[in-house]
């Protein structure tokens, strides 16, 4: 769900969403390369993300990945989830 | 899903590329990280995310499997002789059952290839003409009603005058393709048009398969004629392949519409005999009829449309039963012996399952070493037991393929085996239950035989395993406990085998030797029938009878001949109702069987006269009316008296007693068709005194019979060349043919009882021959220390009947319950003979010392020093 937020607002490379979501989460998350890649590669053969080959300055190809419209539905079902989840364990907390 | 499967066969095309990508796009990510955050965690395993994601983009299960197969098939290639070994073993377990599935199946599973075959149910028994026409016109639970028969005795003639000896014929009523819902492959199928009882049409409609006979598939055979009899039918059309009649095992060639019957048929006009049930009726059950509901009906309506036909024959009850299989005639007939086939080739895939089991064991004890290198490095056992079971499932398949392949041929030679149905028409082809079956039974084996072997290996420890040396271990005591009871599993089944073998065997040969109380080596006989030829009464075809034993008298070699209305072997046509002296009051069974024939039958049959006189010259028209009765006759109605002097009078069909015989000799006794029969109780008449039909001819000679077919046939045909005539045939070959049931189970048991002995030899070899290298070293150190050969030799020897002992006990009582079951087939011996036990017991104690020998011979002559220095 991290991954998709990261990407809607315009393609990514993986570097730059790691390194998105540690920022924006004001460094609380941080999400390891041994678990980035695998997701990237899996959503992508799930058809969320539109893999893009470009170049960057120094001249080394690199892998855009874009929201495909199946993974922005796919992005608001989970952020609703979450919101409900969230919420639910939030009153739970609270309940005290 | 489609999408995700469709990206990875493009990554599996461009595997590549693949590499590359993720290569890429990792490194730019190191290197992004190494210029902003230097100072940061390391980046992990590099190798392993990408393992990770390319795992991701494969069919790593997939290729991961296929890998594995590779690696078995592998293994396999490097023990060339091992391997086509067990193939071999299990192509003949796999083809034998898929041989005898294939004849079940046919037989038994396949539905007749016509619309709606379920629909279809049979009304047994069989009906008369006329029950029949009556019967079809009132019911209403059937949507159409068919009745059909053969054309029994009928001589088939072609175009060019040559005789189509083997051609089978039927008669259908006119719906009869229409109520099957079979339509003509080239022409067209007759109709009741054709078949109105006012003027029939001879025409003719041919089977599939004797049009490719016959004629070649030709197109243009439509408007060619067939002779029945002697009459022209047209052929009109050809049935679609595969369609061959409704009787499996036994194709028609042809089918003529019902009510072309008299023309076609020697037996004349059937439907004058409104007793003879010769019609077998089926029916197409009305929609939303049921069987049970038709069968009520059924009773109903026959009982109605019997008041309306005379019948002198108790009603026979009727009952309906489904025929979607087609009638079930050949099928009794030949289910038992199909049932007791397939589960002697049953037994032969146990023992080469236990067989192929032991090869591997034995062989196991060998890759032991393999196996624990595996494990050490790390391969799991699941993986282990998986990459087994996979060696199992190839061997399975190169079998059971090579098994299929053979299969219809050994389904079809075993036909073979038993000549009297002549040609047995069995539609043995490939079809997808077959396949299924095989495709099962090669499952089902290669999970018997691997399992044990697979578990066995992957529980090994490895640490012994590695450090143990190959040559002197036997493995532990348990796999040597698990080859001992396989050899003994595979002996006791062997023993069921060869004693069901044996039975077959001794009960043949005893039917063979049983005195049939004529003689059999010396006399050739033949079928001929007079009326189609135009002699029409009594005197005049008794007076061809005349002719012909004074023709055949002639030839040379031939001692007598004589012409009888019933042969032995043959059978009997004349039934009748006499009262005998004495018995005028009682009630006792007065049926015996009539045989008109002419003075010398008893010289040339060989049948002996125990008391009075057989015919003589004395005994013509007008002098007292006189029989030679059967022995059995005698001592049923004289028990205790001479039968000789007595008289009995034949009742005619209306019951009016004729004029008293006497009996004038008794004849041995004879048992007249089958040598299973009980004597018959016959009597004999003169032809002499009472003219009459005949069927057959009887011929001796004292030279071999064979050598005077020909020309006796050449002799009845020059009394008359429009002579219809069947044979001549030696009566050693036609008791051949009665035998056929008891040859084909004899045969084909022996022939597995065979497979049987030479696996269990096998096994029994394979595994002492394993004992014997695992232990070279110790027979080195026995002979090194002083043990004699013989001494080495008869230990191991020993040691083999030791372990095949117990199996022979265990299979001789496993074949005393096979006894039992096959005991009402058996003839002149019990199923649990002594006698067979023990010659058994001996032929497996017999191989096992055979197989055995072998091994230990070269145990005892190993060279203790070149042994010993080995290791």
């Amino acid at each position: 769900m991290l991954i998709l937020k990261s990407l809607s607002r315009g393609k990514r490379h993986g570097y730059a969403i790691a390194e998105w979501i540690h920022d924006v989460s004001e460094e609380a998350l941080r999400v390891e390369e041994g678990a980035l890649y695998p997701a990237l590669h899996r959503l992508e053969l799930r058809g969320m993300l539109d893999p893009e080959w470009g170049l960057s300055e120094t001249n080394r190809r690199v892998k855009f990945y874009r929201l495909t419209p199946a993974g922005r539905k796919c992005l608001a079902a989970e952020r609703e989830h979450w919101g409900r989840l969230s919420a639910g364990v939030m009153r739970i907390l609270e309940s005290a | 899903m489609i999408r995700s499967f469709r990206l990875r066969v493009r990554a599996l095309l461009k595997r590549r590329q693949l590499e590359r990508d993720l290569e890429d796009e990792l490194a730019y990510h190191l290197e992004l990280r190494r210029a902003n955050a230097p100072a940061q965690a390391p980046f992990g395993n590099v190798t392993s995310i990408q393992e990770t994601c390319r795992e991701l983009w494969t069919f790593s299960r997939l290729e991961d499997s296929w890998r594995q197969v590779c690696q078995a098939a592998r293994v396999l290639r490097r023990s060339p002789g091992h391997t086509i070994a067990i193939v071999a073993l299990l192509a003949l377990g796999i083809g034998a059952n898929a041989a005898m599935f294939s004849l079940v199946n046919a037989f038994f599973i396949r539905e007749l290839p016509v619309r709606e075959p379920n629909r279809l149910v049979a009304l047994n028994p069989g009906w008369p003409t006329q029950l029949f026409d009556d019967f079809r016109r009132a019911q209403k639970s059937f949507s159409g009603v068919l009745g059909t028969g053969s054309l029994l005795g009928t001589v088939v003639t072609a175009e060019t005058g040559e005789q189509l000896a083997g051609a089978r014929g039927g008669i259908a009523s006119g719906n009869y393709f229409d109520v099957l819902g079979v339509k003509a492959s080239i022409g067209r199928v007759f109709t009741e048009e054709d078949d109105k009882l006012s003027h029939p049409q001879p025409v003719m409609v041919i089977g599939h398969s004797f049009w490719s006979r016959q004629f070649a598939g030709d197109p243009s055979v439509l408007g060619r004629k067939i002779f029945l009899s002697g009459s022209p039918f047209t052929i009109i059309g050809v049935t679609p392949e595969g369609f061959a009649g409704d009787l499996p095992g036994r194709g028609r060639d042809f089918w003529v519409p019902l009510n072309m019957q008299p023309v076609a048929n020697p037996q004349g006009d059937l439907r004058r005999n409104p007793g003879f049930p010769w019609l077998s009726v089926m029916g197409r059950l009305a929609p939303g009829v049921s069987i049970e509901q038709a069968e009520a009906e059924v009773v109903y309506d026959r009982l109605r449309a019997r008041q309306t036909v005379e019948r002198r024959n108790r009603p026979s009850p009727i009952h309906l039963e489904s025929a979607s299989r087609g009638f079930d005639g050949f099928r009794r007939r030949l289910g038992t012996q199909i049932q007791i086939l397939a589960a002697t080739a049953v037994i032969v895939l146990l023992i080469v399952w236990v067989n192929v089991a032991t090869l591997l064991l034995a062989r196991g004890a060998a890759r032991q070493r393999e196996l624990a290198v595996r494990q050490a490095l790390g391969c799991g056992r699941a993986r282990l037991v998986r990459s087994l079971l996979l060696e199992g499932l190839l061997l399975a398949g190169a079998g059971g393929s090579i098994g299929l392949a053979v299969a219809p041929a050994c389904a079809r030679a075993l036909l073979l085996m038993q000549p009297s149905f002549g040609r047995i028409d069995v539609d043995l082809a490939f079809d997808l239950r077959m396949f299924a079956f095989g495709v099962g039974i090669s499952l089902l084996t290669a999970i018997a035989f691997s399992l044990l072997p697979a578990i066995r290996a992957s529980s090994t420890a490895i640490e012994p395993a590695l450090r143990s040396s190959s040559r002197s271990s036997t493995g532990p005591p348990s796999r040597q406990k698990t080859l001992r009871f396989l050899v003994a599993a595979q002996t006791a089944l062997s023993v069921i085998l060869v004693a069901v073998s044996f039975f077959f065997a001794r009960s043949l040969f005893h039917l063979h030797a049983v005195d049939g109380g004529y003689d059999r080596q010396h006399i050739v006989s033949a079928t001929i029938n007079a009326r189609l030829a135009g002699y029409q009464d009594d005197a005049a075809q008794w007076r061809l009878g005349q002719r012909l034993v004074e023709r055949i008298s002639a030839v040379p070699g031939v001692t007598s001949a004589s012409v009888a209305l019933c042969a032995v072997l043959m059978g009997c046509s004349r039934q009748s109702l006499v009262t005998m002296e004495g018995h005028e009051a009682d009630s006792s069974d007065s049926r015996i069987w009539i045989n008109p024939v002419s003075a010398n039958y008893f010289e040339t049959t060989g049948i002996p006269v125990v008391m009075g006189r057989g015919f003589g010259a004395q005994d013509r028209p007008g002098s007292p009316r006189v029989a030679v009765v059967t022995q059995a006759l005698a001592r049923f109605y004289f028990p205790g008296q001479d039968a000789v002097g007595k008289r009995f009078t034949e009742r005619s069909a209306q019951g009016i007693p004729g004029d008293p015989i006497e009996i004038i000799g008794v004849i041995r006794d004879i048992k007249f068709v089958n040598p299973r029969d009980a004597p018959i109780r016959m009597a004999f008449l003169s032809l002499e005194q009472f003219p009459g039909p005949f069927s057959y001819l009887q011929v001796r000679t004292d030279g071999r019979p064979e050598a005077l077919v020909s020309a006796v046939r050449q002799a009845i045909l020059e009394v008359d060349s429009k002579l219809f005539v069947m044979g001549p045939e030696p009566l050693s070959a036609t008791l051949e043919q009665i035998l056929a049931r008891d040859m084909l189970l004899s045969r084909a048991s022996g022939l597995f009882g065979l497979v049987a002995l030479v696996l269990a030899c096998f096994g029994v070899y394979g595994v002492i021959s394993y004992l014997v290298v695992a232990r070279t070293a110790e027979f080195a150190i026995r002979l090194a220390i002083g043990a004699k050969p013989a001494q080495v030799l008869g230990h191991i020897v020993a040691n083999a009947l030791k372990t095949a002992i117990p199996g022979i006990v265990g299979g001789v009582a496993g074949a005393w319950a096979a006894g039992r079951f096959i005991e009402s087939l058996l003839f002149g011996v019990t199923g649990h003979d002594p006698f067979i036990f023990m010659a058994v017991a001996a032929a497996l104690l017999f191989t096992t010392i055979l197989a055995a020998y072998v091994p230990a011979l070269r145990a005892s002559r190993i060279d203790p020093l070149v042994a010993l220095r080995c290791d």
